[in-house]
């Protein structure tokens, strides 16, 4: 599932055991996302599941679709 | 439960369900006069002082101190003892445990490692200690499994219980030295 409809949050899920800092997730979604000192993404107050805002549902598809270490996920709660 | 460290018999002692923490050290025929704190809950578990060894050993209880009964290890810091040079060593350890695949554990627990390393060592730069809180805040929820979670509960719990010991530290001494 990966469209969000009414009161729906969707989070964006980041799997560590892939991830390679590479970034560009980090650029797609700069207002959510920040790079840690490692360059890893990191979201104040968040770890691992990142509620992604409506405004941002695009950047956050676009984000899964092209991280090179296929480490991203879309999931509706 | 299982009681090491500064204690006259290290080994696995039977205590009653919701015991205090005094019984269970008590089973060791340990003194409680010797005793400086305790790490309840093993590696990944929380210091509790001395002054709060009547705590039982029960979730409710132990959750004010970040700790719980957990695999019921109890390791015991002598009276005498260094607390922050103690958290040191367990940080470095379990630094090298790390699975090495996820980033932030990889990176964040050798470097909260290093830098509490340096604040055993009496390095006296002021911004060691906010780098070790900014640290263990950076790597917690940031990994598949939990342990950058439990050092840095283990790395928070020693910072707060061992606050005297970082002052003194800071000003050149250490009650490990100085006996």
């Amino acid at each position: 599932m990966t469209g969000a409809t009414g009161a729906r949050t969707t989070t964006l899920h980041i799997d560590w055991t892939r991830c390679d800092g590479r970034g560009l997730c980090t650029e797609l979604l700069a207002g959510i996302l920040e790079h840690d000192e490692w360059g890893y993404p990191s979201a104040i107050g968040h770890g691992s599941d990142v509620p992604i805002p409506a405004g941002e549902l695009e950047a956050a598809r676009e984000s899964v679709a092209l991280c090179p270490r296929l480490a991203l996920g879309l999931h509706a709660t | 439960m299982t009681l090491c460290g500064d204690v006259p018999q290290p080994g696995v002692v039977e205590v009653a369900g919701g015991a205090r923490l005094s019984d269970a050290l008590g089973r060791s025929g340990l003194d409680a006069a010797s005793v400086r704190a305790v790490l309840v809950g093993g590696y990944h578990g929380a210091w509790l002082p001395a002054s709060d060894l009547a705590t039982p050993l029960t979730r409710d209880a132990l959750r004010p101190f970040g700790a719980a009964p957990g695999a019921g290890v109890l390791m015991v810091l002598g009276a005498r003892r260094c607390g922050i040079r103690q958290a040191s060593i367990i940080a470095s350890y379990l630094a090298a445990q790390s699975a090495r695949q996820c980033g932030p554990c990889l990176n964040g627990l050798p470097a909260m490692a290093s830098t509490l390393a340096r604040v055993a060592a009496m390095d006296r730069s002021p911004a060691l200690v906010d780098r070790l809180r900014r640290l263990a805040e950076l790597v917690s929820g940031r990994g598949s499994c939990h342990h950058p979670d439990g050092t840095a509960r283990f790395v928070f719990s020693a910072l707060t219980a061992f606050a005297d010991d970082v002052d003194a530290h800071r000003h050149g001494f250490c009650r490990e030295a100085t006996r």
